[in-house]
């Protein structure tokens, strides 16, 4: 805090001072923005294989399951047996490859692929031909 | 035989035909991920297809555990 | 075999009886209350999250100590992840949130205490959580957009005459959300559980077979401790999960055509 009866030379000094402060702050604004994006980025991507496979097979196996109860509990209201079940677990069987698709997704979006990650070029497709 | 018991062991063996949609979908995302591992720029545009291929292969599998199903809850 | 039963650690005991509703008075009629350890540590749970809460933010410092510091870091972890993925509209849900967070997070650290038991590893319990969700997703909805809210079952651009086929699966994939939600975070500390003490009983017979088995035992003992920092390491992404898919589904029933 500069004092009000601080001479000439000393208030330029401080205001060189905050100056420098207001920068030093915006950089590490920024920096600690990237650091929270990349954190975030990590947080969704660092999620264990297991973690990963669990989560999409049970998306699949819960819309199948569901389905199937439902169509269950329509044959036995309606007396529609065995229709009911044969439909809605199809049904089902849809609702959990739109599940698995929007997860898929959505994981993809949270983790993309690394900018580093080139297809290679035409020369090096063409030696892999030869290789095989 | 009880009709009750053969119920229980046709469900069991419907439930076989699982094991050929497991085969078939583990070729399916076997081969995907060899293709996607060289060249991966083109991995995402076939996405859908793999997906189609997943349903179409997996609907095979679950026709056999509606079989089970059905012979279970409803015959 | 006690000792290394896996599943052992899952069995729910009676620590006081409460009443009696129904039954004819013999011993095993009707259905008994009781207090069990699953509900001692929920209580636990419920009493450490507040007790923390309250006792670290009392002081109210404009620079804060360490506990008001974590305090505060937890609260704007929930914050942005409610705000990233329900917009402002959702911080009405922030304290739903922000308990089920912490609930699902510090019960699973308490299990991870040896001898203690888990909460979360009954789907029953897991379940509830998924309903409270689902329901709050489900009344909110209706409450808020009224008819319109069943326009998240129609998705937008797709033509008419396949809508008879698509609204139904879209409705199923809805109705999924709790059992897949649930299952997810029982699964994963159930399966964390039973392999952490079958290895940790792999070291117990193992040890038991002489100096070959003793010096051989320390391998399963390795694995047992990377297996600890695993399971801290998933109950946190269990929870951090739950918590995420909580937003999202939130989101469904703020805005929602999608």
């Amino acid at each position: 805090m500069a004092k009000p009866q601080d001479d000439q030379g000393q208030s330029h000094g401080t205001r060189e001072v905050t100056r420098d402060l207001a920068s030093r702050i915006a950089s590490a604004k920024r920096e600690r923005e990237i650091e929270d994006n990349r954190a975030s980025r990590d947080a969704s991507a660092e999620m264990t294989g297991l973690g990963r496979g669990l989560r999409i097979g049970t998306e699949f196996i819960a819309a199948i399951l569901v389905g199937a109860v439902f169509g269950y509990l329509i044959d036995l209201g309606l007396g529609t047996s065995p229709w009911g079940l044969l439909i809605m677990l199809l049904m089902g069987f849809a609702a959990g490859i739109l599940n698995v698709t929007r997860v898929v997704a959505q994981m993809n979006a949270a983790s993309p692929a690394p900018p580093g990650s080139d297809p290679g070029s035409e020369e090096q497709d063409e030696d892999d031909n030869d290789d095989a | 035989m009880e009709a009750e018991a053969a119920k229980f062991i046709g469900a069991g063996i419907a439930c076989f035909g699982m094991a050929g949609a497991a085969m078939g979908v583990a070729n399916i995302f076997g081969n995907f991920l060899s293709g996607a591992l060289r060249n991966p720029s083109a991995a995402p545009s076939q996405f859908s297809n793999l997906i189609f291929g997943f349903a179409v292969t997996e609907a095979l599998g679950i026709f056999s555990f509606l079989v089970a199903l059905i012979l279970l809850f409803v015959a | 075999m006690a000792g290394t039963d896996p599943i052992h650690q899952f069995v729910i005991q009676d620590i006081a009886k409460l009443f009696t509703l129904g039954g004819d008075g013999t011993e095993g009629s009707g259905v008994t209350f009781a207090f069990t350890n699953s509900a001692l540590f929920m209580v636990a749970t419920v009493a450490i999250v507040s007790l923390y809460m309250i006792l670290s933010t009392g002081a109210k410092s404009v620079v804060p100590g360490r506990a008001q510091l974590v305090a505060e870091l937890l609260y704007g972890f929930v914050a942005n992840m409610v705000r990233s993925a329900a917009g402002t509209a959702g911080m009405k849900f922030f304290p739903l949130v922000f308990s089920l967070f912490t609930f699902i997070f510090v019960a699973n650290m308490l299990g991870m205490v040896p001898y203690f038991f888990t909460v979360t590893s009954h789907i029953i319990v897991t379940f509830a959580l998924s309903m409270l969700v689902f329901l709050t997703v489900v009344i909110y909805g209706f409450v808020k957009n009224g008819p319109k809210f069943l326009k998240l079952f129609i998705p937008s651009g797709v033509p008419g005459y396949i809508l008879p086929i698509v609204a139904p699966i879209e409705f199923i994939s809805f109705m999924s959300r709790p059992i897949s939600l649930s299952v997810r975070l029982f699964g994963n500390i159930l399966a964390g559980h039973i392999t952490l003490k079958v290895f940790t009983g792999f070291i117990v017979t193992m040890s038991s077979l002489g100096f070959l088995g003793i010096l051989g035992s320390a391998l399963p003992l390795i694995m047992a401790i990377a297996l600890t920092g695993l399971e801290f390491l998933v109950g946190a992404v269990q929870a951090y999960v739950f918590a995420v898919l909580t937003c999202m589904y939130l989101n469904d029933a703020i805005h929602p055509s999608h």
